[in-house]
């Protein structure tokens, strides 16, 4: 499973598919999913704020190739703050969608006040759970994780979602989670820190 | 908020950006609803005649707007060049230094909280009021204040934000009943004359105007917040701008046409008397007989309404301030931390709760005024805060530039905000010689050095603090007045031990 569908998987209950982060919180979560997805895929690189493609060949997975297709063709556009407020626009959406195409996950509708939402569901929620309980099991122990599980500890840390992850878990379980994101490949603790930034600039214009 | 046409040259990420970015409309809507309109015409300014005994206070608030314009100028110049551009302390602290940042971010605590604690005595006298007077039901006020403090905690906590379609309804409504009132008043002036008299710029240079020029001020609290917005308006080179000149000047004609308004129904000469007959009554004792009782309805209703909403906006700024603060680990971290599924300052608002339940029940219990006592002595305590803080915010200004113009031209880095500064500082030592005259205490009363004196201890906590810190959190000191964005800023250099002369060394 890809990092951003993980990451969406953990950031939704596991049953109800209902979000357990607010709006700003998931958005930019899964935005700064998506373009770790092409950091690790050796596609892009983040230096000082400043993000560039280094490599143009399209990745095999559809969504992750239109977004490197947006990089290549708005070029000019390199803060990576600015990409990650354009990705958060829809990542929610693209994300589901890349579940619900992989059968992880079912459409509902649901109705609340009066307007109609497309609500995913987990189709099997162990496999929801596995998502968040196997990164918590991870950190409880203090074992190494592989890079793509540092990026989720990072996604779960700076989005608040460590709340829910590590819910009950003692002190040295996020002292070592803390310790991880902060010794974190350096072009990921750049994502990792502006997606932070984004999220506390929305606390702070009640933006979330 | 209207779309703007789309255009044809920008790309899809402008687009989407745009799409999501805020316009004036929605700024000024957002800023005035704290600032409260009918708060301060129906409140602020009858208290204000009551309790100072002035006249001038219509000519106040526009002098006021004239300063707070000048120091909009060098202030939403500096916002486009600093993050965590929606906190003075953030100014004071790129423009004259991280251990001044921290004592202005202690006094804007100080202050905010005053100004929120305070609107507890005005929700709590006028619910507990009109509960009487309309339904008969005697309800002490300080059981209406926590009523309202239980509504705020709440919804401070679930980070509801009053929609802002509605907060649009209720302000438009606000300032349509106050024009009304107004023209009602100023069609029945007392002995059939329209006296301009409370309007004489003359008023400006009479004695005691320090403590009406603060209860001005006190009004306008609430339209700094629009540079909270620069990250996120459609342009923010002129977005925030005009939304802050729009605020300053729509409020300010505003309060000096009503509290005018009521000085001609009454007649200048028995302006004060009347206020302090009826208190925060007065506007709408002076309109009931002219129009029917269903409007002066109205107008109580969105008198508490509009004390409501400042009451939240406030302690929203509370609690973004400790988050802010929290996040740059100035306070504990657990400030910074919001609740995941809310996004509320979680810790920050629980905080700003607990510390108006201690200051209600202290009140209840000593069985104080809630207008006078809590009402008006704290809100214009903290707008006395405010005034330093900007004060200081107009001096960083200046600083700020001097070490860097970024391209601003001098009118906007160096000469409107040297004059901001000089006409604030010159409000500022007025006030604080006059403050017996606001409190309404004799002068050699103790109070009137110690409501400002608390401004002095909470700075020079914040700076003994801030030194603390630069001994030993070098990481935490160099972060200061960023914010959210704390986690940018690079660690400072470490000297190697062996290189730091030893005068130097840690202790």
């Amino acid at each position: 499973m890809r990092l951003a569908d993980r990451f969406y998987l953990a950031a939704h209950h596991d049953v109800t598919g209902r979000p357990r982060l607010h709006a700003r919180a998931m958005a930019y979560g899964l935005a700064a999913g998506l373009l770790a997805e092409l950091l690790y895929a050796r596609r892009i690189l983040i230096d000082r704020g400043r993000l560039a493609v280094v490599d143009r060949t399209p990745p095999p997975d559809p969504l992750a190739h239109t977004v490197l297709d947006h990089l290549v063709t708005e070029a000019e556009h390199t803060g990576v703050r600015i990409w990650l407020d354009f990705l958060s626009h829809d990542a929610g959406e693209r994300v589901g969608q890349r579940l619900w195409r992989q059968g992880l996950v079912r459409r509902e509708e649901s109705r609340r006040m009066w307007r109609t939402a497309t609500v995913y569901v987990p189709a099997d929620m162990n496999v929801a759970a596995w998502c968040w309980i196997k990164l918590a099991t991870k950190i409880k122990r203090a074992e190494e994780l592989t890079p793509e599980e540092v990026a989720l500890a990072g996604l779960v840390v700076q989005t608040g979602l460590d709340a829910h992850v590590l819910a009950g878990a003692p002190r040295a379980a996020r002292d070592y989670l803390h310790e991880l994101t902060d010794a974190a490949w350096p072009p990921l603790r750049e994502l990792l820190v502006q997606t932070g930034v984004a999220i506390g600039g929305g606390v702070l214009s009640s933006r979330t | 908020m209207s779309a703007p046409a789309p255009n044809p040259r920008a790309g899809a990420v402008s687009a989407v950006l745009a799409s999501n970015r805020l316009g004036i409309p929605s700024v000024v809507f957002f800023v005035m609803a704290a600032a409260a309109p009918l708060t301060v015409v129906a409140g602020g300014a009858t208290t204000g005649y009551a309790v100072t005994g002035i006249v001038g206070i219509p000519v106040s608030y526009l002098a006021v707007a004239v300063i707070l314009a000048l120091f909009a100028v060098g202030y939403v110049a500096m916002s486009r060049h600093v993050v965590n551009a929606g906190a003075f302390y953030t100014y004071v602290s790129h423009g004259l230094g991280r251990p001044a940042g921290v004592s202005a971010a202690f006094v804007a605590l100080l202050a905010y909280n005053a100004m929120q604690i305070g609107l507890y005595g005005g929700f709590g006298a006028v619910l507990a009021d009109y509960l009487a007077g309309r339904l008969g039901w005697a309800v002490p006020w300080w059981a209406c204040a926590l009523l309202g403090w239980a509504v705020v905690g709440t919804l401070g906590v679930l980070r509801v934000d009053l929609n802002g379609r509605v907060l649009a309804v209720m302000l438009i409504l606000e300032i349509a009943v106050a024009v009304v009132f107004d023209l009602v008043m100023v069609a029945h002036p007392a002995g059939r004359v329209v006296d301009f008299a409370t309007l004489a710029p003359a008023h400006i240079f009479a004695a005691g105007i320090g403590a009406a020029l603060v209860t001005a001020i006190t009004g306008f609290v609430g339209f700094e917040a629009t540079v909270v917005f620069s990250e996120e308006t459609k342009d923010p080179k002129r977005t925030i701008a005009r939304a802050t000149y729009i605020a300053v000047a729509v409020t300010g004609l505003l309060y000096a046409l009503s509290s005018w308004a009521m000085s001609v129904a009454t007649g200048p000469d028995r302006i004060v008397e009347a206020a302090r007959a009826d208190g925060t009554e007065l506007m709408f004792t002076l309109v009931a007989p002219h129009v029917g009782p269903t409007l002066v309805d109205v107008g109580h209703l969105l008198f508490i309404t509009s004390l409501f909403a400042a009451l939240l906006a406030f302690h929203n700024t509370v609690a973004r301030y400790l988050f802010a603060l929290g996040r740059e680990r100035v306070v504990p971290a657990a400030l910074g931390r919001t609740n995941p599924r809310t996004g509320a300052p979680l810790f920050g608002s629980l905080t700003q709760s607990l510390l108006a339940l201690g200051v209600l029940l202290g009140y209840a219990v000593a069985g104080l005024d809630p207008i006078l006592h809590l009402f008006f002595w704290v809100t214009v305590t903290g707008g006395l805060g405010v005034l330093i803080l900007m004060a200081g915010t107009s001096a960083a200004v200046v600083g700020f530039f001097a070490r860097d113009p970024h391209e601003e031209p001098a009118w906007r880095r160096a000469l409107a905000p040297a004059l901001a500064t000089l006409a604030l500082v010159t409000v500022l030592v007025v006030t604080i010689r006059e403050f017996a005259v606001l409190l309404g205490v004799a002068p050699t009363s103790p109070l009137r050095w110690l409501f400002p004196a608390s401004y002095g201890v909470a700075a020079l906590l914040g700076l003994g603090w801030a030194l603390l810190l630069r001994a030993a959190r070098p990481r935490v000191y160099a972060a200061i007045g960023w914010g959210a964005a704390s986690a940018t800023v690079p660690p400072p250099p470490t000297v190697p031990a062996a290189a730091r002369p030893a005068s130097h060394a840690r202790v």
